[in-house]
């Protein structure tokens, strides 16, 4: 189709190259005629400047000889130069030879620097790009292998980070962020993104590799909010609850009062009293912004924990779903494992070390996490 | 697939180019009609194929096509679509193509207007324009080709410099090279006839027309350029000196000069050499302004290392087109002997002074640019700043324009000085006293009282000659019916020049008595500048499409008499990251009222920039009358003249 499309323009182009060269009759043309026109246009010019005096009468005589010397100039000229004529053998030869240097020309150009098989990738349609065209998940896979052959482009491995997640791909999120933290370590962004990432992949468990990530972040950055967070929630999921509580009351007191992070932060701090058997801390609104009433706060609450859930409930499911196409994952099914554990559902954990340990028989924790299960 | 085509399109562009630029040049040597035939469907052919390329890469960036290089790198899906589009030559590849249009452009209006040309000299024209355009094809498609692709695409792009978001310079670029690239014409003139070793007053005439296109084209994009820094910039200044200003104003120079020494060759047949020399020259200072606004011969000179092959091209085809052609003028020139014979008292004299002055400015320009950034390169510092060029400039100027106020007014051949004078005692009598009069009653600076000065003699010997020409003293009863009768070339004259009248009352009042405050205040307070009165109502943030803004209201009083309300923002843009200042202007007759809102300070005041600028707006006003002075010695019927069929009806000729 494109092919037909190249043909067609080069016909046409030279088509036009070539054909003036095929016809027989060209009229011959008198360059001197377009003098003599000129020439006369001055005479009447000048006589017009003489009466309006913008040229002295003396001068204007002179200047009507000068013009009628190339005047008469011009008109001797005016025999028509022999038009030399191009044999019909020679204009047939130098049509070709134009058309044709036009076509190989123009394919060597094109061989050399075209990408023939590359179709326009418009970012407005994506949106309405057929599933069996490349879903959104061959995308990103498809940039990662592309990546793995350049990986020391920064903003690529952002992009990609940045692609992966948004289609739920967290492994190759993972894989991304790293590579941007290797080569921008000083960088804060690249270490949180990583922590999250992380997160992500391990259906919000904050393992020992995401705990890596945001400490790397708290050293770049000690009053980061968001590397504290998290390293107060890995705490709180190891049941660490004073350490947990200790990291987010801290934060808590440098929290401006319009942090977007309030609510989480409140959340985690609720839970870790709770568990401590402690009295639930007191949030005093901060006295320059009037503070919504108890009822709306309690309200939001639910909501956001709802929404939360459900964000949670859904990343174990993809990461259930990936397990059935892919059983042999023994780390997957060890993170979903702990997962179900963390959501409270306990045979569903059970069922997932058991296939953990159906992969691998002799594995620790699977083995240490079906005693606890068992017998709690 | 319309990428690709694109692609296609403009390398099928550059091979049709070459086979313009050489087979109508042989068949012109060797007189084959055949040949020369090629050069006026070949020039059609050439627009067709570039336009459709162009419309290929517009297409890219509305659609947002990330697999295309150029499109990932400057635009962004979030960008209103005005900008995504003039993104297309906001960037060094897309520039170049615009280039490449705007080229092909006027080689397709030699061959659709240009039919009281010779076929043969037709031809050669087409031909030169055609090997100019070979050479910004090949730049286009070996060292910055706008359609390379991107596989994976990304998903979003790089976007596009914020200060580069505004609707002045969106059509400032395009403007611009319509000026720079319409002295390619007359650069293809010009080695035309030194091909065909004929510089005559016919060649003069013919030329003429594409001359005062590029002019009034450039004079155009040089004013929207400068307007455009006026209110992007938040400074409130107007014209910069920077290298970027000069580059378009060398040309502008050259060209204007070209202008009038192509009249004497038409008159006279006598300068020609010189007139030759100009043309060629204006196009190289036009290239190298290309090169250096959105190349930069000098920043791909820096990163040779990391690009050479741009560098090197640009230095090459730089050296091949003024070298070249110098080497032809050097070769030919000597034989272009004149016929025509004047006084040294006479139009054609003061022409000559003008052209004279106006070319030193340029070289002047030339070597202030130049030279710092060579020494640079040489490895020592050497400032060459506004503060020389304000000074050597106006000096200048100074001795060009009582010639313009006189020129007009000597005849042609040999004009007789004392007469002239005579008639010009009025106006020089007027701009004395205007003169002084500003000198004693308002205490500015001397150059302010002289600049006044200077644009009341040249209004009023404009309107001196005019009145001389339309007999408006003599026979009052016919001068209306005299006036309709001028022709259209002296009408352009007659407005361009009091155009110029307009700036420079402009420059000298604004630049004397503009009054500025920067300070900080709060909401409630007010400033008082230069007899108005700003209220700082109040300062709160606005949303853009693609932008979070600091937006300041401010209320300007005149002897407390409501003025206008002014909104000036500071804009950060997200993606990438930047901040701009919109200045709010209320542009008065008398003078433009200017707000800035600056940074918050710590103690919740505002950081403010205010200006009175008085008659300000009269700079862009006199460039837009010269634009129309061009415009309209542009439709002068004379300059259509020199077909053959047009001959034979001389009383078509519309007598002066």
């Amino acid at each position: 189709m494109i092919y037909a499309l190249f043909a067609l323009l080069v016909v046409v182009a030279a088509l036009i190259l070539a054909v003036p060269m095929l016809r027989r009759r060209v009229p011959s043309e008198d360059r001197s005629a377009h003098d003599v026109s000129i020439y006369r246009a001055q005479l009447a010019e000048l006589a017009a400047e003489r009466d309006a005096g913008a040229i002295g009468m003396a001068e204007a005589e002179a200047a009507r000889i000068e013009v009628e010397r190339r005047l008469l100039r011009a008109a001797d000229r005016a025999v028509p130069a022999p038009r030399a004529q191009l044999s019909s053998a020679g204009s047939m030869g130098a049509a070709i030879a134009v058309a044709g240097f036009v076509a190989v020309a123009a394919a060597l150009i094109y061989q050399a620097q075209g990408n023939p098989g590359l179709p326009d990738r418009p970012a407005v349609r994506e949106a309405d790009v057929p599933a069996e065209e490349a879903t959104p998940d061959e995308l990103a896979v498809r940039m990662a292998a592309a990546m793995r052959a350049r990986p020391n482009e920064l903003r690529g491995w952002i992009m990609q980070g940045q692609l992966a997640t948004s289609v739920g791909r967290y492994d190759l999120a993972v894989e991304a962020y790293e590579g941007a933290a290797r080569l921008e370590p000083g960088k804060v962004e690249h270490w949180l993104s990583l922590g999250l990432a992380r997160v992500a992949r391990d259906a919000g468990m904050v393992n020992p590799d995401a705990r890596d990530a945001f400490g790397k972040a708290l050293v770049l950055d000690p009053k980061n909010p968001m590397a504290g967070y998290y390293l107060g929630l890995a705490a709180f999921q190891d049941h660490d609850d004073r350490a947990a509580f200790d990291r987010w009351t801290a934060l808590a007191a440098e929290m401006p009062p319009d942090a977007e992070y309030a609510g989480l932060l409140e959340r985690g701090l609720r839970r870790a009293a709770h568990r401590m058997g402690l009295p639930s801390p007191e949030f005093a609104a901060s006295p320059s912004t009037p503070g919504p009433d108890a009822a709306q706060v309690e309200a939001a609450q639910d909501m956001s924990e709802g929404d939360r859930g459900a964000m949670i409930e859904g990343m174990v499911q993809r990461l259930a779903h990936r397990l059935k196409q892919n059983p042999d994952d023994l780390d997957g099914w060890l993170r979903l494992g702990k997962a179900y554990a963390v959501l409270g559902r306990k045979g569903d954990a059970i069922g997932a070390y058991e296939q953990a340990q159906r992969i691998d028989p002799a594995n620790a924790a699977a083995k240490e996490a079906l005693a606890a299960l068992k017998g709690g | 697939m319309i990428v690709e085509l694109g692609h296609f399109a403009l390398i099928l562009a550059l091979v049709a180019a070459l086979v313009q630029g050489t087979v109508p040049l042989i068949g012109a040597q060797r007189g084959y009609a055949a040949l020369i035939a090629v050069a006026r469907p070949a020039a059609f052919l050439q627009l067709a194929l570039v336009a459709l390329s162009f419309a290929a890469l517009t297409w890219a960036y509305v659609v947002s096509d990330f697999s295309v290089a150029n499109v990932a790198l400057n635009s962004h899906t979030d960008k209103p679509m005005l900008y995504k589009i003039s993104g297309v030559w906001g960037n060094h590849e897309g520039s170049i193509l615009l280039w490449i249009l705007i080229l092909a452009l006027f080689g397709a209006g030699v061959a659709a207007f240009g039919r009281n040309l010779p076929a043969a000299f037709r031809a050669r024209v087409l031909a030169i324009q055609a090997l100019i355009a070979v050479g910004f094809l090949a730049f286009s498609l070996f060292t910055s080709n706008p359609f390379a692709r991107l596989d994976p695409a990304p998903l979003n792009g790089n976007g596009l410099n914020p200060l580069l978001q505004d609707p002045g310079l969106a059509f400032h670029p395009p403007m611009l090279y319509l000026g720079y690239v319409g002295f390619s014409i007359a650069f293809s003139f010009a080695i035309a006839a030194l091909i065909e070793g004929r510089v005559d007053p016919a060649w003069a005439r013919w030329v003429r027309p594409w001359t005062l296109a590029a002019w009034s084209f450039l004079t155009a994009g040089i004013a929207l350029g400068s307007w455009w820094a006026y209110y992007e910039l938040g400074w409130g200044g107007w014209w910069f000196w920077d290298p970027v200003e000069n580059a378009s104003f060398m040309p502008w120079l050259a060209g204007t000069a070209l202008l009038h020494s192509a009249i004497v060759v038409e008159k006279r047949d006598t300068l020609k050499s010189w007139t030759i020399l100009l043309a060629i020259l204006t196009f190289s200072l036009s290239l190298l302004g290309t090169f250096l606004v959105r190349s930069g011969v000098l920043t791909s000179v820096h990163s040779f290392a990391s690009d050479p092959a741009r560098g090197v091209f640009i230095l090459g085809f730089l050296i091949l087109v003024v070298g070249g052609s110098l080497a032809l003028y050097a070769v030919r020139a000597p034989s272009m002997k004149p016929t025509g014979m004047f006084s040294p008292v006479s139009r054609e004299t003061s022409l000559i002074l003008n052209n004279l002055v106006l070319a030193v400015a340029a070289f002047v320009i030339l070597f202030g640019t130049l030279y710092p950034l060579l020494a640079k390169e040489a490895g020592y510092q050497v400032s060459v700043a506004a503060p020389f060029f304000n000074i050597v400039f106006p000096a200048l100027m100074a001795l060009l324009i009582p010639f313009m106020g006189l020129g007009p007014l000597l005849a042609w051949k040999r004009g007789n000085l004392r007469e002239s004078l005579r008639r010009l005692r009025p106006a020089l009598v007027l701009a004395v006293i205007a003169g002084l009069a500003v000198a004693f009653a308002t205490k500015g600076p001397f150059w302010a009282s002289i600049g006044v000065a200077y644009g009341v003699w040249i209004t009023m010997s404009v309107l001196t000659e005019l009145a001389g020409r339309i007999g408006l003293f003599r026979s009052p009863g016919q001068a209306l019916r005299r006036a309709a009768g001028l022709p259209r070339g002296a009408w352009g004259m007659t407005i361009a020049h009091l155009g110029i009248a307009v700036m420079i009352f402009g420059i000298a009042v604004s630049s004397a008595w503009q009054r500025e405050e920067i300070t900080v205040i709060e909401p409630g307070d007010s400033v008082r500048v230069g007899g108005y009165r700003f209220v700082l109502d109040a300062v709160g943030p606005v949303r853009g499409p693609n932008y979070a803004a600091i937006r300041g209201t401010f209320s300007v009083y005149k002897d407390d008499r409501f003025v206008v309300r002014l909104y000036p923002e500071t804009r950060r843009f997200a993606d990438p990251p930047q901040e701009t200042t919109e200045a709010a202007i209320d542009p008065l007759f008398t003078g433009d009222l200017y707000a800035v809102i600056g940074h918050a300070q710590s103690d919740g005041r505002w950081g403010v920039r205010l200006y009175h600028k008085p008659l300000v707006s009269w700079i862009w006003a006199g460039a837009l009358i010269m634009v129309l002075g061009g415009l309209v010695s542009l439709s002068d019927r004379r300059l259509r003249v020199g077909a053959p069929r047009a001959a034979k009806v001389p009383a078509g000729v519309p007598a002066e």
